[in-house]
């Protein structure tokens, strides 16, 4: 059975060419547009990895991470952060809900963020 | 016989008549010019007449002699009316009744001077206990009516004019004279008794002693100085004088009737002893004057001291005027003082301190030049009186408006060779003037409040100068806060524009780079080796454009001051190294550009991650770029006891000698490179050094043109912290190619049993 992945990003296109990628490399794909839909989707289909932009409209990244991990399901679920910025301060306050990675996305290939993931989802 | 022996009474007209003639004398030499002084010496000389000629005729022995002194009485004695009656008139007020009344008097005194020539006026001698008088005749009837008419007239003249008058001190002017006269008169008029047969103890005689007196202090009163010192020294003497005269007198007379031999010897003797007497019985009786009459009078030097030591204790204009009026006001016994500031244009003179005088509160008066000058020349206290004596109309117009506040005496008081203050004086209760003395004190005073105020008026501007500096301190902090709230508005702006810049931007540029990622894969493959290298083209383009923004962000970032927020952990040195060559690969295959790493392979520093790694990209980037082609890139590190020294040297373009202090300027960009490479932007040094210093270390180079450029940068090894070796192994490190660092914290990542291996440096 294939690993489920939820990507929960504001844009799009960004959404679109991950989901693309991840679903050549083989995975489930669900996609999210905002926190609270992100949330809703998360607890439906309980995944095995988020990928989670911080900046989106409704509910912020950093809260729905928080939120899933006061859940009694969402404690192992891998979380990887997507991010424009290169803010500190919001990378350690990620870290404090064990994130698994942080990308700032417009430094990394998609072929290397799957690459990332392959190596926490054989 | 008591015609040979001497009695005390003889001596009554001799005293008597010193003092008038010392009075008048005095009198005239202190108003030679004026009418009533001049009159009053001649009521003097008639009184004087009266007394010697009394004397004499009580000395007399034979009725013939009598009668001969009694007539020379009666020349002075006929004019007594006559004078006196003029002088009322100089003393008051002239009218045409009054002066045919004078000259009608005149008149009759000569009438009767001729009369007294004849036995109608008196004959024949009557002997008294106390001394002789001839008999009044008919003639002297009508004198005495005459007499008596005039006495009562002029003492109504002086009376009328105490009623009339409103200036106080002429009223008491005139209560002195109507005293005086009516003690002179009326207790000397007593002397005609005996001409009518009636003898009387010779008491008339003295009342010139006590009217001398009371009418110096009258007459002299407002038109003279020293008054009071004359009358003290006046009446010292006068007082030690009959006081050794007294018993000299008693002992000639008990000598002349126990021993009339040695009369002459005991004269002598007598003479002596007075001579011996006088000094310390003057100052007896100067210290009793003192004590008694004058007790008002002032010590000069403790005034001076206590104005001194007032003065020193305060720099507060008010205050130096209010100390200075509590201290001469008492002493001087003024009614009034008042101080007047100059303005600073010199139109007018503020009143600043008011004590009696009766003018408005912000009363201020005009002084014309003229008047300034007058003061200012003159430089010493003025009594208005002798201001009054100056024939100049500006000056005595000014005086008028001085008129209604009753103005004694005016100190200036100049600063710096300026008229600036004037001390007006009212006049002192007693209604004397100011005399010399007084006028020499004020002029210590006016140097003494000079002095003062010119201090009070320098701390004043000290004081001035320093709220006047305080407020430009306070205007420039609320500037300084305005442009520091401006600031950060601006810093806000800032920070919503990195923001947006880093969302906006980015986000745009990942889309094309992750769509140019997919179409390369070339799934189909569809695609031609053209289109292929076009979109490598795309790649390279956007991936500039992402560093740019990147660098933009980055810059942005250290002008706010924010500099970097550094999450440190442990890195192997290598895999920076490895990551930022893999972004060259490119242009150092291109170049054929040979790139030896000679970093020991388990190094690792302590270190943020993205940023070293940026550093390692930036330097080696440039080394690519301007490397030369063929060449060789040398990277090293070299371990010192407090930090590693890491370097990239390049044998290529090098960099001018004059641009190089230059380099780490951002947007700069040495001459050379940028020929070779148009696109740089002039931000990698100045990024990467700062990243450098932001970890501690320091980032610095060696060139020369033509032969190629070392740069070096060190990082701290103080302790654990910065440069530690452990190098941990994790799943993540093992992976060649991307270069990660493994993240302790994220559980389901790692292993969490690292190998921890240390290295020896």
């Amino acid at each position: 059975m294939s690993k489920k992945i939820l990507i929960v990003e504001d844009e799009i296109q960004l959404v679109q060419a991950l989901s693309i990628k991840l679903k050549e490399a083989g995975f489930e794909v669900l996609a999210a547009y905002d926190g609270i839909q992100g949330l809703d989707l998360a607890e439906k289909h309980r995944p095995d990895l988020i990928l989670c932009d911080i900046k989106m409209p409704k509910m912020d990244g950093l809260t729905m991470l928080e939120k899933i991990r006061a859940a009694n399901w969402g404690n192992d679920i891998i979380v990887m952060m997507l991010s424009n910025s290169g803010s500190k301060e919001k990378i350690s306050a990620a870290l404090t809900n064990w994130v698994a990675r942080y990308f700032v996305k417009s430094d990394w290939d998609l072929e290397k963020i799957v690459a990332e993931i392959k190596k926490v989802l054989p | 016989m008591s015609n040979f022996s001497l009695h005390l009474t003889d001596f009554f007209p001799l005293v008597s008549l010193a003092l008038i003639i010392f009075l008048g004398v005095f009198v005239l030499r202190k108003g030679r010019q004026l009418t009533l002084h001049r009159l009053f010496f001649a009521v003097t000389i008639v009184f004087a007449v009266w007394e010697f000629g009394t004397f004499m005729m009580f000395v007399s022995r034979s009725d013939y002699q009598i009668i001969f002194w009694d007539r020379f009485v009666y020349l002075g004695v006929v004019f007594v009316p006559a004078i006196q009656y003029h002088f009322s008139l100089a003393a008051t007020f002239y009218n045409r009744r009054r002066r045919a009344l004078m000259w009608l008097a005149y008149a009759l005194s000569i009438c009767f001077l001729l009369l007294s020539r004849t036995p109608y006026f008196v004959d024949e001698v009557f002997h008294y206990q106390w001394g002789a008088h001839t008999r009044a005749q008919l003639g002297h009837h009508f004198f005495l009516a005459f007499f008596f008419f005039y006495i009562f007239a002029f003492l109504y003249n002086f009376i009328h004019y105490r009623w009339q008058s409103k200036d106080r001190k002429e009223r008491v002017r005139a209560v002195y004279y109507v005293i005086a006269f009516a003690f002179l008169n009326l207790v000397g008029a007593l002397a005609y008794l005996p001409a009518y047969g009636i003898a009387v103890y010779p008491v008339a005689l003295i009342s010139p002693i006590v009217f001398c007196v009371l009418i110096t202090y009258a007459i002299v009163y407002y038109q003279l100085l020293d008054v009071k010192f004359i009358m003290r020294r006046y009446l010292v003497y006068a007082l030690s004088f009959v006081s050794i005269l007294i018993p000299v007198a008693i002992w000639l007379n008990f000598f002349y009737q126990l021993f009339p031999r040695y009369l002459v010897p005991a004269y002598f003797f007598l003479l002596f002893l007075s001579l011996l007497a006088f000094p310390p019985l003057k100052d007896e009786y100067y210290k009793l004057s003192n004590k008694y009459f004058f007790s008002s009078l002032y010590d000069v030097q403790e005034l001076i001291y206590n104005l001194n030591s007032r003065l020193r204790a305060s720099l507060d204009v008010g205050w130096i005027f209010r100390s200075m009026a509590n201290i001469v006001m008492p002493a001087f016994h003024s009614r009034a003082m008042a101080a007047l500031g100059c303005a600073e244009d010199l139109q007018y003179w503020p009143v600043l301190y008011n004590n009696g005088f009766h003018c408005r509160r912000r009363a201020k008066m005009f002084l014309d030049y003229h008047t300034l000058n007058l003061l200012f020349a003159a430089g010493r206290p003025l009594t208005v009186k002798s201001i009054n004596k100056s024939p100049d109309r500006q000056f005595s117009h000014f005086l008028n408006r001085l008129g209604k506040l009753p103005v004694d005496v005016i100190v200036p008081i100049s600063l710096k060779k300026k008229l600036s203050y004037l001390l007006f004086l009212g006049a002192k209760e007693s209604g004397e003037s100011y005399n010399k003395q007084d006028l020499a004190v004020l002029e210590t005073v006016g140097v003494e409040i000079s002095i003062a105020l010119e201090n009070a008026l320098l701390y004043q501007r000290v004081k001035r100068f320093n709220v006047k500096l305080k407020r430009e301190i306070k205007k420039a902090t609320a500037q300084l806060q305005e442009k520091n709230e401006m600031l950060q508005k601006l810093d806000k702006t800032k920070d919503e524009f990195i923001s947006i810049a880093s969302h906006q931007l980015r986000m745009p540029l990942t889309s094309i780079r992750w769509f140019t990622e997919l179409l390369a894969g070339n799934k189909s493959r569809n695609l031609t080796a053209e289109q292929q290298e076009f979109l490598r083209q795309i790649a390279t383009s956007n991936r500039k454009m992402i560093r740019l923004v990147d660098d933009l962000l980055d810059v942005s970032h250290i002008e706010t001051g924010r500099k970097f927020t550094l999450v440190k952990k442990n890195l192997p040195v290598n895999d920076l190294i490895k990551e930022a060559v893999a972004e060259n690969l490119h242009l150092l295959t291109t170049r054929r550009l040979r790139l030896i790493n000679d970093v020991p392979a388990d190094l690792a520093v302590y270190a943020d991650p993205d940023k070293l790694r940026q550093v390692w990209q930036n330097l080696l980037s440039n080394a690519t770029k301007y490397g030369g082609q063929r060449k060789q890139i040398h990277l090293a590190a070299s371990l010192k006891p407090s930090r590693v020294i890491f370097s990239v040297q390049d044998h290529g373009i090098g960099i001018p000698l004059k641009q190089q202090p230059r380099l780490f300027e951002k947007f700069f960009r040495a001459a050379n490179a940028a020929l070779r490479d148009p696109d740089g932007t002039g931000l990698g040094l100045y990024i990467a050094r700062e990243i450098v210093r932001a970890h501690g270390g320091e980032l610095w180079l060696k060139s020369a043109e033509n032969k190629g450029s070392t740069f070096y940068f060190s990082l701290p090894r103080k302790g654990d912290h910065y440069l530690i070796e452990e190098v941990p192994r994790t799943a993540v490190n093992q992976t060649a190619g991307v270069v990660a660092a493994g993240e302790p914290a994220a559980r389901s990542v790692t292993n969490k049993k690292t190998k921890i291996k240390r290295i020896k440096i």
